[in-house]
């Protein structure tokens, strides 16, 4: 199947009164059409700035480097108007917290059907038919009348789907979905990605699904890329990944992941905590808290080797 | 949104009267008062008096009579003007203020909003430090400063601007009031408005705006623009007293025959009657405005408009 | 051990992570001294004040003339070094500098009398509110919220009229304006710090309330109160300029800043130094109080936008 999205080297720094943080470093990656891809990692590995930057959605003090092919253009080089096109038509996101990141001054109607008529340039009213239709196959009751609502008067659960309808009005290629269950409750998380894998197929979406919850990625993904520190650690199709980890932060992850459901007997972490912003590192990242480590790891990055499927980042396999 | 409403009322009810009981007090207290009666009086001007103010019952009666009056809108006669009662200069001269100070509000609110919001776009620019500079003058600078200045500029050296009094409201005559009136209101909201738009523009709900692709004009004016504006509307209720408090200065220096004036004059000449009525006034017009901007501020929000208040 | 300022500084891993991470630090004096120097019109302002105050304290040595003396040689004359009028004369012929020099120490004194009245009122006004909470907060605030639209400046003018031009009451009249914004900001203060963990924990080890009060609950608004006072100067010789502009405030022969600009403008058409010196002597301490408080309070939150 043909490669969807490509993305070579990108690297993000922010600069802050305090120094230089390189959020991301040189990341490259890709997205086959049709497939759903995780992105996983804990807070502050970069995923979500990875993400934003694909939209150009980061802020005045972020410096983007690289590439990223989507439909024969670099997304990080293009121009205002440009750029917006592909948001608007080609890739949408649906964020974190759904209470806000809708507005809570306008009416969802409003929220749902503007980039349909700024953009798209259709009609209020069909637009307006289009959102409603599609909300009800959010599962949203009395869809016609509650459209007119404000977002403070729905639960969390439904503002996710509100977000995702929003998402998907514009008919985009690829969705990047980021952490969009975190800020839910159990119960609701579950309908929301049961939800998502119907609408998949009923959309032929490509998604980018970012989490740190890896009983999500092993329920949804087809493929996966780990993520630690600004870098990607391992790259591999979901079976792979869970049945035979490569990289020694993924099989930590498992464990943790493991434990946390209650197949070991005590809870399972990760010693030690990810480096922070302004560290300066030389050498494996991971290096502080690998179990496996080598004397090398301490001084020399590793590079990204393996197969056409699967790649991982680490000395242990060179 | 009725409920909020009546809340806000019968918030305001007991502000009121407290207005109208503190004022009845202080001019029974004030020393050389109306009611100081050291020197001995004759007898008929004594029952007179007694007659007037009911002075031979109880003080919460006499209270009763007052708070009667002032409903009435009788805030009794002016000392100074012997021939006018309180009421009477109180309507001539609050047409004039009102002109004034509708018109620096309303200048006031476009410019200062203007530059605010241009300012909070451009973050960190010239433009911006530009702004936040130019408003710490005009909230620095007190308008008796400002006024002569204006007028040893614009009408003194350069005859652009008469110098003074009011023409039966000519144009030219009301340029360098509303200005001089209209420039510390200026300078606040600038600085209230590019903060609010500051932090707007951060919150998460526009990041979605523009990962829509929505275009930029679009966001700022559709999804930005009444959040910002909601602390520039709190902000209306104290602009408005600093308008009226920058009247009786900018009134008294351009020789304008407004209700800033005749307070001071009022003041000069001990009027007791006079001031006491015209602060009782402009206490109660205060809190009925401030009435309508929470109306405007509740009807603006959400939460508020449809189910009275904020979760 | 040494009760240090306690800032709350938030710091976001980066602005498009919802995550905020919210510490107590407990920032030295040194950290914020280093920040405010960054400030250049703040700092530039310290110096001009610091000498102003100087030039106040020592007018005598400056200049051999008398406020009250009356020059019959130079009546309303214009600015010289050889007569030694630096400001020249007013219409009465008493030297101008030192009239000057008199009026900015008498705003600074009230500026600074009025403000700590302000403060004395807001802060246990505040403290109140907050500590007891519930209903009394609820009625506090209420009336605080009530007092706020009201322009107090005709209150003073009031008390002025009714009262007389007691230097006493206008300190007190005065202060009594601007204690809103303490008492508010106290009582949010207190309110936060009474529900910490560790004043609870304090409490249950049978900490008196004063011990809680004193390390726990001052500190946190030393840095608060200091941008307070350093505001308020300016807004105080504000309102008491403005009075004696109108010639409602002080009496003379004292005089201040206001008082020499109101006698300035009546003159600006021929003699327009007697209204140029005042003005900008008086706008230089507004202004240099404002910057200062400005950059204090930047460098006490950089993070809070303006």
């Amino acid at each position: 199947m043909a490669r969807l999205l490509t993305a070579k080297n990108i690297s993000v720094s922010f600069s802050t009164e305090s120094g230089v943080i390189h959020a991301v470093k040189q990341v490259s990656f890709h997205l086959v059409e049709g497939e759903v891809l995780g992105v996983v990692g804990e807070s502050g590995s970069g995923k979500t700035q990875l993400m934003h930057s694909l939209l150009q959605l980061l802020p005045e003090n972020a410096t983007t480097c690289g590439e990223a092919l989507f439909a024969g253009k670099n997304l990080l080089s293009l121009a205002k108007n440009e750029i917006n096109g592909f948001r608007s038509n080609e890739i949408a996101m649906i964020f974190q917290d759904p209470m806000s990141s809708l507005n809570p001054y306008l009416r969802i109607s409003t929220q749902l059907t503007e980039a349909l008529i700024q953009n798209q340039k259709i009609n209020k009213r069909q637009a307006l038919e289009a959102a409603i239709e599609m909300l009800e196959k959010m599962r949203i009751p009395a869809a016609a009348t509650r459209i007119h609502a404000y977002p403070y008067q729905f639960s969390g659960g439904m503002r996710q789907r509100i977000m995702i309808a929003m998402a998907l009005l514009r008919k985009p290629k690829l969705l990047i979905a980021d952490e969009p269950t975190t800020a839910l409750d159990v119960t609701v998380q579950a309908e929301i990605l049961t939800l998502l894998t119907l609408l998949r197929d009923e959309f032929s979406l490509s998604i980018i699904f970012i989490t740190h919850d890896m009983s999500i990625v092993a329920g949804q993904c087809d493929r996966v890329v780990v993520m630690y520190a600004g870098r990607i650690v391992e790259q591999a199709p979901v079976d792979a990944l869970f049945y035979e980890p490569g990289h020694p932060y993924t099989q930590g992850l498992l464990e943790a992941a493991k434990s946390q459901s209650g197949l070991t007997d005590k809870l399972i972490s990760i010693p030690g905590h990810p480096p922070g912003n302004y560290e300066r590192l030389t050498g494996c990242a991971f290096y502080p808290r690998c179990e496996k480590r080598l004397e090398v790891c301490e001084h020399i990055n590793p590079v990204m080797k393996g197969t056409a499927t699967r790649q991982q980042a680490c000395h242990l396999y060179d | 949104m009725l409920e909020y409403f009546i809340r806000r009322l019968l918030g305001a009810i007991p502000t009121i009267f407290i207005i109208i009981l503190v004022s009845f007090f202080l001019i029974r207290l004030a020393p050389g008062g109306p009611f100081d009666f050291d020197r001995s009086l004759a007898p008929e001007i004594q029952v007179n008096l007694n007659a007037k103010f009911h002075l031979d019952e109880p003080v919460y009666v006499q209270f009763g009579y007052y708070l009667k009056d002032i409903l009435q809108g009788d805030f009794g006669p002016s000392f100074q003007y012997k021939n006018y009662t309180v009421t009477e200069l109180i309507w001539q001269g609050f047409p004039v203020s009102v002109q004034l100070g509708l018109s620096a509000m309303v200048l006031a609110l476009f410019i200062g909003c203007a530059a605010g919001m241009l300012a909070a776009y451009r973050q960190n620019s010239k433009f911006d430090y530009g702004v936040m500079t130019i408003s710490m003058l005009g909230i620095s600078i007190p308008n008796f400063v400002m006024a002569p200045l204006l007028i040893l500029f614009f009408s003194i050296t350069f005859s652009i601007f008469p110098a003074g009094g009011w023409n039966d409201g000519a144009f030219q005559n009301r340029i360098l009031p509303i200005i001089t009136l209209a420039l510390p209101q200026v300078a606040y909201i600038a600085r209230i408005s590019r903060g609010s738009m500051i932090d707007v523009l951060r919150n998460p709900y526009i990041r979605t705006a523009f990962s829509k692709g929505l275009p930029t004009f679009y966001i700022v004016t559709r999804h930005a623009l009444k959040p910002t504006l909601l602390p520039v509307i709190s902000y209306l209720g104290p602009a408005l007293a600093g308008i009226i408090t920058g009247s009786v200065v900018v009134e008294q220096i351009y020789g304008i025959p407004g209700l800033g004036r005749y307070f001071v004059q009022g003041a000069l000449n001990r009027d007791y009657t006079l001031v006491m009525g015209v602060v009782v006034f402009y206490g109660v017009f205060i809190i009925v405005l401030n009435l309508f901007v929470d109306l405007l501020y509740g009807w603006l929000d959400p939460q508020i408009r449809v189910q009275g208040q904020k979760t | 051990m040494k009760t240090q300022p306690a800032i709350v500084e938030v710091v976001v891993a980066n602005d498009t992570t919802a995550m905020l991470e919210a510490r107590i630090i407990q920032t030295p004096v040194r950290q914020v001294w280093v920040r405010f120097k960054k400030n250049l019109a703040a700092l530039i302002s310290m110096g001009v004040i610091g000498l102003l105050v100087i030039a106040v304290l020592i007018t005598p040595v400056l200049s051999p003339f008398n406020g009250e003396d009356i020059d019959y040689e130079s009546i309303a004359s214009e600015p010289s070094l050889a007569s030694g009028h630096v400001f020249g004369t007013d219409s009465l012929g008493r030297d101008l500098f030192v009239r000057t020099m008199e009026g900015s120490r008498i705003s600074l004194l009230i500026g600074l009398v009025a403000t700590v009245v302000s403060l004395l009122i807001g802060v246990n006004y505040g403290a109140i509110a907050g500590y007891f909470g519930g209903r009394v907060d609820a009625v506090m605030m209420r009336l605080v919220d009530i007092l706020y639209a009201m322009p107090f400046m005709f209150f003073v003018i009031l008390l002025m009229v009714f009262f007389g031009r007691n230097i006493y009451l206008i300190f007190f009249a005065i202060g009594a304006i601007n204690w809103l914004d303490i008492a508010r900001i106290v009582r949010g203060q207190t309110l936060a710090i009474k529900q910490q963990a560790y004043v609870e924990a304090a409490q249950i080890y049978g900490a008196s309330h004063w011990k809680i009060i004193q390390r726990h609950i001052v500190p946190n608004l030393l840095g608060v109160v200091a941008v307070y006072i350093t505001l308020t100067i300016p807004q105080v010789i504000l309102v008491e300029s403005f009075l004696s502009f109108l010639g409602l405030g002080i009496q003379e022969p004292m005089t201040s800043l206001g008082a020499l600009v109101s006698d300035g403008a009546n003159e600006m058409e021929s003699y327009s130094w007697m209204l140029i010196f005042p003005a900008t002597f008086l706008s230089i301490i507004l202004f240099g109080f404002n910057f200062i408080g400005d950059g204090l309070r930047d460098a006490l939150d950089p993070k809070q936008v303006n």
